[in-house]
């Protein structure tokens, strides 16, 4: 294995924590702060859990504002998958250079990297990237462990190898040589072929 | 030294210049060894639309943002800087197109909202005694004041936000939806560290158009730029008891 090929792009939400499950079960509590009528912040927060886009013709809206807001909290509150951590660790110690890559505007978010210091997850190098594909078409990065339909239906056509944690959406898409798992240490073992 | 990079230190050299972003087309692991050099480090990367890369760089020496700055003018790449957490002698609006399918190469010029905030809000100014550099940026326009001396963030915040606000109500007064626009104060306390600015004297990374200057609602060219950022830094960098008068105007008065 060359060393081109053992460098490896990993995502953040709900590949290494358990986000959707933070978004669905938290109780967000109203608070006038939000600068929301009470409607609208539970109108909005149905929308953002029920994974809908903003389709004005505007940028900045109230409610993208918001969506941010409780991002932010969910983020805040997602918990490291144990085996990810193990893995992410082996990656490290088997000489794997480590591109985090994630759609949180690092901008804004600058404890992300807290978060992984703190749940003692290594990385080199952190990313924004909204086409991760692209990206690590662009990088010559051949593996990526992501969970978006996006990636794992559109990752081979481009030479990447897509690597993602099995969940409730993915029973309807086409993974297209992409590798559904259930535990990291599938992974482990399939970038080592 | 390029007497451009002097004139870039001296105009912006009240800011934090020890971190600064960078936006390039250029990528790859090589290429980022290549900026990282020195004791530079990378606090993260960001590939955003229009294949544009952005990286965020701690640590950059005095002698290091010399070069990178040679860069900036060179165009190799364009240099945004962050303003300091406490107190600051310049402040900027940014003034730009709200709209999902703003036109870059259309230009702001086009986008009747944009032009009549930039008229409204660059009258307000000089009205109160604060005459702006005003350049041309992506979606819309940047509007610089200089101070003598550096002022409380807070301050200028405050001055900034009633200043944003006295645009979008005249916006509303002569028939525009002010929604189609957005305006962003610096320094903002609340993201001191996270928003940064794109240094005059270099081309908009999506739309390759060059900062010009804007003057009495006309563009500069390069050379013509240039030469007005050199005359602003030397004649219109405003003492702080200007700012202070104005603050006291913009307070008493209502939109």
């Amino acid at each position: 294995m060359s060393l081109t090929d053992k460098i490896i792009a990993v995502d953040v939400d709900d590949t290494l924590n358990n986000f959707s499950e933070i978004l669905k079960n938290t109780e967000f509590q109203y608070d006038e702060a939000y600068r929301l009528t009470p409607d609208n912040f539970h109108n909005y927060l149905n929308h953002i859990r029920s994974g809908e886009k903003d389709s004005g013709e505007l940028l900045c809206t109230e409610f993208a504002y918001f969506k941010v807001k409780i991002q932010i909290q969910c983020h805040h509150l997602a918990r490291a998958k144990p085996d990810a951590v193990e893995f992410m660790q082996w990656l490290k110690t088997n000489g794997w250079t480590i591109v985090i890559c994630t759609y949180r505007d690092l901008r804004r978010t600058d404890y992300t990297q807290q978060w992984l210091r703190r749940n003692r997850i290594p990385f080199d190098y952190i990313f924004n990237v909204i086409n991760k594909i692209v990206f690590c078409g662009m990088w010559k990065i051949h593996h990526l462990i992501d969970d978006d339909p996006l990636n794992i239906i559109h990752g081979a056509a481009y030479g990447v190898n897509v690597y993602y944690p099995v969940m409730d959406y993915h029973c309807d898409i086409p993974n297209n040589g992409a590798r559904g798992f259930h535990s990291f240490e599938e992974v482990r073992q399939w970038i080592q072929e | 030294m390029d007497s451009r990079i002097e004139l870039l230190k001296r105009f912006f050299g009240g800011m934090q210049l020890d971190k600064l972003k960078l936006e390039s087309r250029q990528y790859g692991f090589d290429f980022l060894h290549t900026i990282l050099a020195g004791e530079c480090s990378l606090e993260y990367g960001q590939l955003a639309d229009g294949l544009i890369h952005k990286y965020k760089l701690l640590n950059v020496s005095r002698s290091r943002l010399g070069e990178l700055l040679q860069g900036h003018v060179n165009g190799e790449y364009n240099i945004c800087c962050y303003f300091r957490e406490d107190a600051n002698n310049v402040c900027c609006f940014n003034l730009d197109s709200n709209l999902k399918d703003f036109d870059y190469s259309a230009g702001a010029d086009r986008n009747p909202e944009v032009q009549c905030a930039l008229k409204e809000l660059a009258g307000l100014l000089r009205e109160l005694g604060l005459p702006p550099l005003a350049l041309t940026s992506g979606r819309g326009y940047h509007l610089w004041l200089r101070f003598d001396k550096a002022v409380p963030n807070q301050q200028l915040f405050d001055f900034s936000i009633r200043a944003a606000a006295k645009t979008l109500a005249a916006l509303h007064k002569n028939g525009f939806d002010y929604g189609k626009i957005k305006i962003g104060v610096y320094p903002n306390p609340e993201i001191i560290n996270t928003g940064s600015l794109r240094l005059f004297g270099t081309r908009h990374v999506q739309n390759r158009v060059f900062s010009h200057v804007v003057r009495d609602m006309e563009m500069l060219d390069e050379a013509s730029s240039w030469d007005y950022f050199a005359d602003y830094l030397r004649d219109q960098t405003g003492p702080v008891a200007g700012l202070n008068h104005a603050c006291d105007r913009i307070a008493k008065s209502s939109c």
